[in-house]
C-alpha cells in the first residue's frame, strides 16, 4: 500500500475544484494526513496550489507564525498585498484593503488574486446574501459565520468590472470550504 | 548510473510502495507542474470561457495527441477515480487505449467504458451521448483553443479582441459564410458565447454536441497542451452557439438513418463505407453507449 501522502494534494484539489465550480455550496476537505497545528486545514488547502512561483500576504494577525508555516510547507514567498497571488485573511476580513489586491488586466484577467478567508463556520443555507451565476443552479444563500458584515458588499464592488476581479475561498475551522469566484453575482443584503 | 542499477532502484521504489512507476511521482508530473495547472484550472473555472495560459509540460506522447487533456487529468485524478477515455466517441481507438494505459500506470485508477460509472472522462472530439451528472468531470482535448484564429492570425490581436469583447469580425465571418453558401458552414469547432462574455472554441466536437454544454450539470475542462491554454465551462453556465435571428444554429440531421448495430436513431452517427460495392451504413459514434444498447 502506498501512503496517502503521495496523493493527498490530488484529493484536496478535487474538493477545491468542486467548491469553485459550485459556488456557495459547502465541501469538506478530506482528512488524509493530519498536519499538526491550529492552521492545519489552511496549510492543507494551500499545499495543493502554492509553490515558489507564487507569492502570498496575510491580512489580520499572523498568529503563531502562520507566514513561516506557509512558506515552509509550500515554498511560497511572502510579499506586499498589492503584488500577492494569494491573500490570506485570518480574521474573516480584509480590513478595507480589498481595493489594493490584484484584479488582473483585461488581457490577462487570470492575474487577479485568490483570497482565502478564515471563518468560524460555513453552512449552505440561511445566509445573508443571495448568490447566482455560473455553477449555481438558480440561487444559493450560504451562511458564512465569522465573515465581516461588509465584506461581501466590498467583494461585489471589487468584482463589478468582470472579468477583472478576485476569487474568494472561505475556509472554516472544521475544514469546510465554500467559494465565491468573480463570476458570481452577489445580491443585495 | 548503469542501466541495471537504475532498474534495480526502480524495482525497490515500487516494492516500497512509494511510487507506482518507480522514480515518478503519483500522477507522473512533478508537484510544481501540477500546482501550476491546478491554479490555472481554478482561474479558468472562475472566468468561464477565458483561456488561461499555463506552462505545458513534456508528456511521453507528442504534443497534439492529447497532452493538454492528459495534464489536466493527471493534476486532479485520485486513486478512487474511475476513468473513461474516448477518441471520437470510441473507447477502443489506439489513442484512447494508450492514454488509458498511461494514466492507469501512473495514477492507479480503475478504467471503465461506461459513461455513467466514470468519475472523470477524458475525450477527444465528442461529448458522450448519456447525460453526465454533477459529480463528474469531462476533460476535453483541444487542438486549437482560439475561436478567433480563423479571422485573426495574431495572438496579441485576438487577446485584445477578447479583452474588449470586440467580436465584430467573427460575426462578419459568419455573415460572409451565409452570403456565399446560404448558411453557416462550420461543421465542428462551432464558436459559442460562454456566460454572455467570451467567444470560445468548444474543441472539435460536432454541432450535435454543442447544446450539451449549455446549462449542464457537469464541469467541462478544456486543455490545449501544444497551445498551452486551459479553459473551462462550469455547470449551470449559459453556452450559446453564434447564430442570427434568420439563420439559427442547427445540429446535424440524421433523419431516416439509424445505427446498423444497435438501431439507435437519437445518437450522433458515423457514416462507414461497408464494402467494395460502396454501400454506406451508419454506426453510433459513442461506442460505449452503443455497446450498452446492444448488450
Amino acid at each position: 500500500m502506498r501512503s496517502a501522502t503521495i496523493h493527498k494534494d490530488h484529493a484536496t484539489f478535487r474538493v477545491v475544484l468542486q467548491a469553485m465550480s459550485h459556488p456557495g455550496t459547502t465541501c469538506q476537505l478530506p482528512v488524509l494526513v493530519p498536519i499538526a497545528g491550529e492552521h492545519a486545514p489552511l496549510i492543507q488547502l494551500l499545499s495543493c496550489l502554492m509553490d515558489n512561483e507564487v507569492s502570498f500576504s496575510i491580512v489580520g494577525d499572523d498568529a503563531g507564525g502562520l507566514a513561516n508555516d506557509i512558506s515552509m510547507h509550500t515554498g511560497s514567498i511572502q510579499s506586499n498585498i498589492s503584488e500577492s497571488n494569494f491573500v490570506i485573511a485570518t480574521k474573516g476580513t480584509t480590513s478595507g484593503q480589498l481595493s489594493l489586491i490584484k484584479r488582473g488586466t483585461l488581457e490577462y484577467p487570470d492575474g487577479g488574486a485568490t483570497i482565502v478567508y478564515l471563518v468560524d463556520e460555513i453552512a449552505e443555507a440561511e445566509g445573508t446574501a443571495e448568490l447566482s451565476g455560473p455553477g449555481i443552479n438558480g440561487t444559493v444563500r450560504p451562511r458564512i459565520a465569522g465573515l465581516a458584515t461588509s465584506e461581501l458588499r466590498e467583494l461585489r464592488e471589487i468584482n463589478a468590472e468582470y472579468p477583472l476581479g478576485v476569487d474568494s475561498m472561505f475556509l472554516d475551522t472544521n475544514g469546510r470550504i465554500t467559494c465565491i469566484p468573480r463570476s458570481t453575482q452577489i445580491g443585495e443584503y | 548510473m548503469q542501466m541495471h542499477e537504475w532498474l534495480e532502484q526502480e524495482d525497490l521504489l515500487r516494492k516500497k510502495g512509494d511510487s507506482i512507476v518507480g522514480g515518478y511521482p503519483y500522477g507522473f508530473m512533478d508537484d510544481g507542474a501540477k500546482k501550476d495547472i491546478r491554479r490555472s484550472i481554478l482561474k479558468a473555472v472562475a472566468i468561464p470561457g477565458y483561456q488561461v495560459p499555463y506552462g505545458s509540460r513534456e508528456m511521453p506522447i507528442a504534443r497534439g495527441w492529447g497532452t493538454g487533456g492528459i495534464q489536466i487529468t493527471l493534476s486532479l485524478i485520485t486513486p478512487d477515480d474511475i476513468l473513461k477515455v474516448i477518441d471520437q466517441g470510441c473507447d477502443g481507438s489506439v489513442n484512447a487505449v494508450n492514454i488509458k494505459k498511461f494514466i492507469q500506470a501512473v495514477a492507479d485508477v480503475q478504467i471503465t467504458n461506461d459513461t455513467l460509472a466514470a468519475t472523470v472522462v477524458q475525450t477527444r472530439h465528442r461529448i458522450p451521448e448519456e447525460a453526465m451528472s454533477a459529480g463528474q468531470i469531462l476533460v476535453l482535448q483541444v487542438p486549437y483553443p482560439e475561436a478567433l484564429r480563423e479571422v485573426e492570425a495574431s495572438e496579441a490581436e485576438t487577446r485584445r479582441m477578447h479583452a474588449e469583447a470586440d467580436y465584430s469580425r467573427m460575426w462578419l465571418y459568419l455573415y460572409e459564410d451565409i452570403v456565399n453558401y446560404g448558411e453557416i458552414t462550420i461543421s465542428y469547432r462551432y464558436p459559442v458565447t460562454v456566460n454572455g462574455r467570451y467567444i470560445m472554441d468548444p474543441s472539435p466536437i460536432p454541432r450535435w454536441d454543442v447544446p450539451k454544454l449549455h446549462m449542464a450539470e457537469t464541469l467541462f475542462l478544456f486543455g490545449a497542451g501544444r497551445e498551452k491554454r486551459i479553459y473551462a465551462i462550469p455547470p449551470h453556465t449559459t453556452v450559446e452557439p453564434l447564430e442570427f435571428e434568420d439563420h439559427t444554429f442547427r445540429v446535424e440531421d440524421f433523419s431516416g438513418k439509424s445505427c446498423a448495430r444497435c438501431g439507435a436513431t437519437d445518437t450522433f452517427l458515423d457514416e462507414v463505407i461497408e464494402n467494395a460495392g460502396g454501400d454506406r451504413v451508419h454506426y453510433c459514434s459513442d461506442s460505449g453507449y452503443c455497446d450498452k444498447r446492444s448488450a
